[in-house]
């Protein structure tokens, strides 16, 4: 009874040359249950389809290889990834739509935390030293950093009424916001005309390619 | 706000900095919203506390602002996640309990020496087999390929076989380059 009789099934059990064919259907899990039984059936008890069994799971795991997650991240945020050449990414980025697609996601120009930028402000106005320098650095550094970030192209402008916008977690990042283009970003600079006062105008992120502004305090 | 404070600030569980590392993790989040709905929550608590140990250990190496660490962190982990769904459909030959079998050269490598030579092979394999593997990684059966590519089954089966073959020659030859020099 336990013994499996190969023409049990079909007319034809599975030869060596239709086992080794199927292989790739049997790793990514597609076999029919039937074909899938007499493949392993066949396995059990060939040495040879065994070997080729063990090639093509090497070939799967080779090919089936991307850019660690972790380097991808990276990648998004403007960082150098780790552990893989840039020149290797990118190359497999050429190739490779799946990775692209988690690029994608992962970049930040797509989102627009005015949660975060909330919560900073909130914060910094509650540390009176940290506020007198911030003011003082930040009078003194506007003027060149508003110089600079003019030229890098990476000036954001966030002109909404301080009190009574309420954060939109859902807002879509508007083509002239482009939140952390590059990697170092520095903290927010606050220029706010008295803080919670419910105000005009507010700088609230003022963001610079090298963090320009964000030292400006410290 | 320098990068110093808010650290030491989330270290000593500041109400106010936890919320701002949250709001960034949270805007970090959102490409990733739908896809990852139900273990958001797990995750957002997860990777809260590895980044404060990380922080705690001082594995914060400081390439960037902590803000960009912190999302690149979360990018990170949203990514690991979703590859180990879709890995989950796939086959784990250990799991078969055939026979036992030499262990696989790959066994030995190094993981950063293993996905450098991997993308090489698939850098040098023809798009034709690029395109079959990337039919199998979707879980396509090989009636289906034969159909989308309008090929006889036994056509298919046999150029998956060739492409196989020739993806195990280049791993070879560019193993071979490297060990000669
Ligand atoms: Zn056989
Ligand atoms: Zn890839």
């Amino acid at each position: 009874m336990e013994t499996t009789h190969k023409n049990q099934h079909s007319n034809a059990a599975i030869d060596c040359p239709q086992a080794v064919e199927l292989l790739p259907w049997l790793l990514n899990g597609t076999l029919e249950s039937e074909e899938r039984e007499e493949l392993l059936g066949h396995l059990e008890s060939c040495d040879g389809c065994r070997r080729e069994l063990d090639e093509a799971a090497v070939a799967w795991q080779l090919l089936n290889r991307h850019v660690p997650s972790l380097a991808i991240a990276e990648y998004a945020h403007g960082l150098e990834p780790s552990d893989l050449s840039r020149e290797r990414l990118e190359k497999h980025l050429a190739l490779c739509p799946s990775c692209r697609q988690e690029i994608e996601f992962a970049t930040p120009d797509q989102v627009v935390d005015l949660d975060a930028a909330r919560i900073e402000r909130s914060i910094a106005a509650r540390r009176p030293d940290h506020l007198r320098r911030t003011i003082r650095g930040v009078a003194a550094g506007v003027a060149a950093s508003i110089t600079l970030a003019l030229v890098s192209g990476a000036i954001i402008l966030d002109w909404r009424e301080n009190a009574g916008t309420a954060p939109n977690p859902t807002a879509e990042a508007r083509p002239a916001e482009r939140h952390d283009s590059k990697p170092a970003l520095g903290a927010t600079g606050v220029f706010d005309d008295g803080f919670e006062s419910g105000a005009i105008t507010t700088w609230s992120s003022v963001t610079l390619d090298d963090g320009g502004i964000a030292n400006a305090d410290s | 706000m320098n990068d110093e404070e808010l650290i030491s600030g989330l270290l000593s569980g500041e109400p106010e900095t936890v919320e701002l590392v949250r709001a960034w993790m949270r805007a970090s989040f959102v490409p990733y919203r739908s896809r990852l709905a139900s273990d958001l929550e797990d995750l957002e608590q997860e990777i809260l506390l590895e980044v404060t140990s990380a922080l705690r250990e001082d594995r914060f190496e400081r390439r960037s602002s902590l803000r960009t660490y912190v999302r690149t962190y979360v990018s990170h982990k949203c990514i690991d996640q979703l590859r180990a769904r879709a890995r989950r459909e796939w086959l784990d030959v250990d799991a078969l309990e055939l026979p036992s079998s030499a262990p696989s050269p790959l066994d030995r490598m190094a993981s950063t020496e293993m996905t450098d030579l991997a993308l090489r092979i698939l850098e040098e394999t023809p798009e034709a087999c690029r395109e079959l593997w990337q039919m199998l990684r979707e879980g396509m059966k090989y009636r289906e390929m034969s159909e989308r590519l309008g090929v006889a089954e036994g056509t298919l089966r046999v150029r998956v076989l060739r492409c196989r073959k020739a993806a195990l020659e280049l791993r070879e030859t560019l193993q071979g380059k490297k060990t000669n020099g």
